[in-house]
């Protein structure tokens, strides 16, 4: 009994020194040796050191200091907060990409609370996924521009890529946000469609984007965007159900009494 | 020799964690596919747990969960009574939570000795500033059921049971 509880010291203090290990090289990969300095020189736009646009507007406490490390592609976490550590859950993550030539940054998403840093650079790959389950691409396909979506293609980017989430670079591409003009997607797909991108592609469980839309959808406008770009609403799950079938099994367009007879 | 007796103690612990292992991996269970299919209601995603029940009501075994923060088993009670007392590693047998009109298809190892022996099905549900199903959905385990489609009474909008191929 005394050699049991012996082993158990034993095995405790090995767990914990592994824990403690493990939490050393996870730090290892967070701390970003700081240099140039970013400010927030008013409500809208946020600018480097060195004079390079941020995109969005932020309120921030004081300044961040943040070198841009290596090549490639970056997010952001904020280590103050135990309970939201990379990698499992950066609450509140800021995603951005840079340019081919590492300098400019193009692209910011999310925004920090108020409290502050201190945060950390990930470093990803032009097809890595972010712990909130975005890609750059996708990144791209919500908030930005047609040409950005069209740097990232050139970069390689993976244009049937399917997010942990189970989302395809379809489900970026309508919506309501503010790049998302009939125009801007139409463009936005049809580069993305010269790239090999299929909009009726069906994800790990068997679902294209327009049947998860119509499984999720409060009203037709999404429905909408999607036929209108070509999805073909013929396509059925494996169960054999049209995104018909499952719009009209939608208690929520069923309660708004929302028309869905486009998708027969 | 006291190195040696320490040894056996390990000894004793791999050998019954490889039974236990072993057993679990044996012929004495089938897989089956059961997709979830999620109410379009509006809130937080749901924690599902299914566990298996007895003829009694009694928790036999849990099955799987959706919702993978702990903090909130407690909201599941019935459940967390059981899980409580009988803390097993979830690790293999968990998933994100299933928000509205969510399909997800999960993987239930079924022991054949539980099927047409007076076993259910539960499926427990429990949103976030929302409501708590004790049985969202049962089911008898019979041979028959284990191909079929049930309706939910709570978050669950349907589920399909198919055997895994």
């Amino acid at each position: 009994m005394n050699n049991l509880k012996h082993y158990f010291k034993a095995f405790c203090f090995i767990a914990i020194t592994l824990m403690g290990l493990a939490q050393v090289s996870c730090g290892q990969e967070k701390s970003v040796a700081p240099t140039s300095e970013l400010k927030f020189m008013d409500d809208l736009k946020g600018y480097y050191s060195d004079g390079t646009l941020l995109w969005r507007t932020m309120y921030y406490n004081d300044t961040l200091d943040v070198d841009i490390p290596g090549d490639g592609h970056y997010y952001m976490i904020r280590l103050s907060d135990k309970k939201y550590t990379f990698p499992k859950y950066p609450k509140y993550g800021m995603e951005f990409i840079t340019d081919e030539s590492n300098e400019k940054i193009i692209k910011i998403n999310d925004f920090f609370p108020e409290e502050g840093g201190p945060f950390a650079l990930i470093s990803m790959g032009v097809n890595d996924e972010t712990p909130k389950g975005q890609t750059c691409l996708a990144y791209a396909i919500e908030w930005g521009t047609v040409e950005d979506v069209q740097d990232l293609l050139d970069l390689g980017a993976n244009v049937n890529f399917v997010t942990s989430k189970g989302l395809g670079m379809a489900s970026f591409l309508i919506g309501t946000r503010r790049n998302h003009t009939v125009e801007a997607s139409e463009k936005k797909y049809q580069i993305m469609k010269k790239n090999g991108f299929d909009i009726n592609a069906k994800n790990s469980e068997g679902m294209t984007v327009l049947h998860l839309i119509a499984n999720k959808a409060r009203n037709n406008k999404k429905l909408k965007q999607l036929i209108a770009l070509g999805a073909d609403k013929t396509v059925t799950t494996e169960f054999g159900e049209s995104a018909y079938d499952l719009a009209s099994e939608n208690e929520i367009l069923q309660k708004k009494n929302i028309d869905i007879n486009f998708l027969k | 020799m006291k190195i040696l007796s320490k040894y056996k103690y390990l000894l004793i612990v791999l050998t019954l964690a490889f039974s236990a292992f072993a057993f679990k991996k044996g012929t004495s269970y089938d897989s089956y596919k059961c997709m979830m299919q999620m109410v379009n209601y509006q809130g937080e995603g749901a924690y599902i747990v299914i566990s298996l029940m007895d003829s009694d009501g009694k928790y036999v075994e849990t099955l799987n969960v959706r919702g993978d923060d702990e903090e909130w088993y407690e909201e599941i009670p019935s459940w967390w009574k059981y899980f409580k007392k009988n803390k097993v590693t979830l690790d293999a047998i968990t998933g994100a939570t299933l928000a509205g009109g969510d399909r997800s298809v999960s993987i239930l190892d079924i022991y054949k000795d539980k099927i047409d022996a007076g076993y259910k099905l539960r499926f427990e549900t429990c949103v976030e500033h929302g409501d708590y199903n004790e049985t969202d959905l049962e089911v008898d385990l019979t041979s028959e059921n284990l191909t079929g489609k049930f309706e939910g009474k709570g978050y669950i909008r349907y589920i399909r049971i198919m055997p895994q191929q």
